[in-house]
């Protein structure tokens, strides 16, 4: 099943992961994270937003409606389309950065 | 990497300026900036007379040493060697510097070494920034070309910090300390009128301190200045960094310092960096820890005069206490 936004489609079926191998160096500051990956030599910025999302990769592989769950219980209510979308987006931006990538 | 210590140091002051001409010509000296020794050979007079000049208080080693680098600026032949002279640089890595005229003297040495320590130095990091040190307090300055670093950092050089580099900043990645690289400071344009006056007012013969004022460089008018005795005598003195600002020069400003996050200030030191790629994980370690201990902030300035006094109004409110 495909999910889209205006600029992209997104399979909500596939199942994603952080690298094994990925070894991700973090800094955290009040107003942002910050990775670095030695795999690329990339250095990212993520807001708290998305630093709860790749957290919740950094506790197992997910497809995007197990994300979504595992979002809900941690906000405690109903997801709206709003959220779902910058969900997608930022999912779509982590597989962007190489930070996931797919099982 | 480092020239062996037992080797003989002589400053060369010690020598004449007839003897250290002869040996510019010849074989060379084997100067001492900072971390590196270099071998400087210099074919034209004029180039040698500005060298003898800025650089006569260093230390030489007078045996031959292991050393880092070598610069030898030479004319292609006889008749570009005297005739609408060329100067060549040649750096022991590759041919692809574009002769200058050797009228623009100390332009082309100081070009060569800027190539090498920004092109082959990978044991340390490497900022483009002005830096500066005292009592404890280092100061990393990051910044583009033009924003007033070189100057900023040779005023408060000449107001009793010590200088570690106008836009060469170095990292020990082990021990996370500044490693001073006081070269002659680079001053373009109106920044040469503003240093020559600042030096007036606090050292004799200011003139001295100054190249020549080389005009048509692909940067405009430059000229090289000295650094203050204290700044060479103290060229192993290392600090570790502790306080990091963001210079801005804007003639039309008011003086200010304005609050930055930390994540800009990490991002605008990366950027700063010319070889964070290449050093990699360490490199993020090390300016992550830089930011975590730092005070950050921008400074926005009219005058050199109005940015020392905000560097010392920095410090003086958010890190003295901490080295008391």
């Amino acid at each position: 099943m495909a999910e889209n936004t205006q600029d992209f489609i997104f399979d909500s079926t596939a199942v994603y992961r952080i690298p094994s191998a990925a070894g991700f160096i973090w800094s955290e500051w009040d107003d942002a994270n910050i990775v670095y990956d030695p795999r690329s030599g990339h250095t990212q910025v993520l807001n708290d937003f998305a630093r709860e999302l790749l957290a919740l990769y950094e506790d197992g592989p997910k497809n995007l409606n197990s994300l979504y769950f595992e979002f809900e219980k941690i906000l405690e209510k109903k997801l709206d389309q709003t959220t779902k979308n910058q969900i997608l987006e930022t999912v779509n931006g982590f597989d962007a950065m190489g930070l996931i990538e797919p099982v | 990497m480092k020239a062996i210590s037992t080797f003989h140091q002589i400053d060369l002051a010690a020598f004449s300026d007839q003897e250290l001409d002869r040996k510019l010509s010849g074989e060379g000296v084997q100067l001492e900036i900072g971390p590196f020794t270099v071998n400087v050979q210099l074919a034209f007079k004029n180039i040698r007379d500005d060298f003898i000049r800025i650089y006569r208080e260093y230390s030489f080693y007078d045996e031959p040493v292991i050393h880092d680098n070598y610069v030898h600026i030479y004319g292609r032949n006889f008749y570009r060697q005297h005739i609408k002279p060329q100067a060549f640089v040649d750096v022991g890595m590759n041919e692809d510097f574009i002769p200058l005229p050797a009228s623009m003297g100390m332009v082309s040495l100081e070009m060569g070494l800027n190539w090498q320590v920004a092109s082959a130095c990978k044991q340390y990091l490497m900022f483009h920034a002005g830096v500066v040190a005292k009592d404890g307090v280092g100061i990393i300055m990051p910044a583009a070309s033009g924003s007033g670093k070189s100057t900023l950092a040779a005023g408060l050089s000449y107001r009793g910090w010590q200088l570690h580099s106008d836009e060469f900043g170095l990292l020990d990645l082990d021990t996370e300390e500044l490693v001073p690289y006081p070269r002659a400071v680079s001053l373009k344009n109106e920044s040469i009128s503003v240093m020559k006056k600042w030096v007036s007012e606090s050292h004799d013969n200011h003139l001295d301190y100054f190249t020549d004022e080389y005009e048509g460089t692909p940067k405009g008018t430059i000229c090289y200045m000295r650094p203050t005795i204290e700044s060479i005598e103290a060229m192993h003195v290392r600090t570790t960094p502790n306080v990091v600002i963001l210079p801005i020069f804007d003639p039309t400003s008011k003086p200010e310092i304005r609050p930055v996050t930390k994540t800009m200030a990490f991002f605008r030191t990366v950027m700063s960096s010319a070889n964070y790629g290449d050093i990699g994980a360490d490199a993020f370690r090390a300016i992550s820890n830089l930011i975590d201990r730092s005070h950050v902030c921008e400074i926005v300035y009219p005058t050199l005069k109005d940015a020392v006094n905000l560097v010392e109004q920095i410090v003086s409110e958010n890190v003295g206490d901490k080295n008391e």
